[in-house]
């Protein structure tokens, strides 16, 4: 989902800077607060941005497409640190990625925030937070929005690009949008899947070792004694 | 049941991430990103504009990719150490 410098068009690459840096400042202003009243949260933050900027990085060949893609991370952090302040965390990851790695560009940060950062995080939260209400298990919640978090991730990377991709063509932004989702999702469906277990699987686990965390995150509730 | 459902996607990602023979694409193990860019130039005619950090020259991407993974898995394992080990049970912090 890195878009590269070149693949948008001024007005829509600042578009999304604009947009984007709505969500980063709330992110800023939460991770301020968050580190201020809960004592675990800046190791938390740590291991969680390591996490993202790996995941995200780390490219998985899928046989059945014969191709290789990424998750993103971003639905996973959202969960455990908040989703702006995980908006905050792709930042950091997206900007070093694009800087070193040759992954995404400088001029499309704000768009590669955008859909990793704020869509990824936004939708991972919402679906986990609809899961717990309606009764799911905390594995089980976190999984779906470990996968609707990635697909929704891929989805908003077609929309940006067939928005705003330059030159001239004679394609609608419609047509353009399932041409760009149609390369991106074969390979991604798979990769969701595992995200989406990989996300159940570490909320399990913590839930497990370190329920306080939980506890002090609001993700779940104490138990009475 | 729902620990059925589990087992059943749990091997149906297997299947699908780890058995080769079911490749399709002629030129293995593009990424979708490579891809977007040839999709991006068929049909717009413009071509990526050249990284900051050209990662293509020698080892250099090799050196960046190793340096960034061990440098994120110090970090997290470290973390993790801190969070899961060290404070185990421990309340709060």
């Amino acid at each position: 989902m890195h878009i590269q410098d070149g693949f948008l068009t001024g007005q829509w690459a600042v578009t999304w800077f604009g947009t984007a840096s709505v969500f980063v400042a709330k992110g800023i202003y939460d991770v301020t607060k968050k580190a201020e009243k809960i004592l675990m949260f800046k190791p938390l933050l740590g291991l969680v941005s390591a996490a993202v900027f790996f995941i995200s990085l780390l490219p998985i060949p899928v046989p059945i497409t014969g191709t290789s893609s990424h998750p993103c991370g971003t639905p996973l952090a959202a969960i455990l640190v908040g989703p702006f302040v995980s908006i905050v965390l792709s930042v950091v990851s997206l900007l070093l990625q694009a800087l070193f790695f040759a992954h995404g560009g400088i001029t499309t940060l704000g768009a590669n925030v955008m859909s990793e950062g704020v869509i990824g995080s936004l939708v991972g939260y919402v679906i986990f937070r609809l899961g717990r209400k309606m009764g799911f298990s905390l594995g089980i919640a976190a999984g779906i929005a470990g996968f609707a978090g990635d697909i929704a991730v891929y989805c908003t990377t077609s929309l940006e690009l067939a928005l705003g991709m330059p030159g001239v063509h004679n394609l609608t932004a419609a047509k353009a949008f399932l041409a760009f989702s149609g390369l991106y999702l074969p390979t991604q469906l798979p990769l969701a899947i595992l995200e989406g277990l990989v996300t159940g699987a570490m909320l399990k686990y913590i839930a497990k070792v370190r329920p306080d965390i939980l506890y002090n995150l609001g993700i779940l509730e104490k138990p009475e004694k | 049941m729902i620990k059925k459902v589990v087992l059943v996607l749990v091997l149906v990602t297997a299947i699908v991430l780890f058995i080769p023979s079911a490749a399709l694409a002629g030129q293995k193990w593009q990424g979708t990103d490579d891809l977007l860019d040839s999709k991006m130039k068929q049909i717009t005619g413009v071509a990526a504009k050249k990284p900051l950090v050209d990662v293509n020259q020698g080892n250099l991407g090799l050196f960046l990719f190793a340096a960034g993974g061990f440098t994120a898995g110090t970090v997290f394992g470290y973390q993790w150490r801190r969070l899961f080990h060290e404070k185990a049970g421990t309340g709060n912090d």
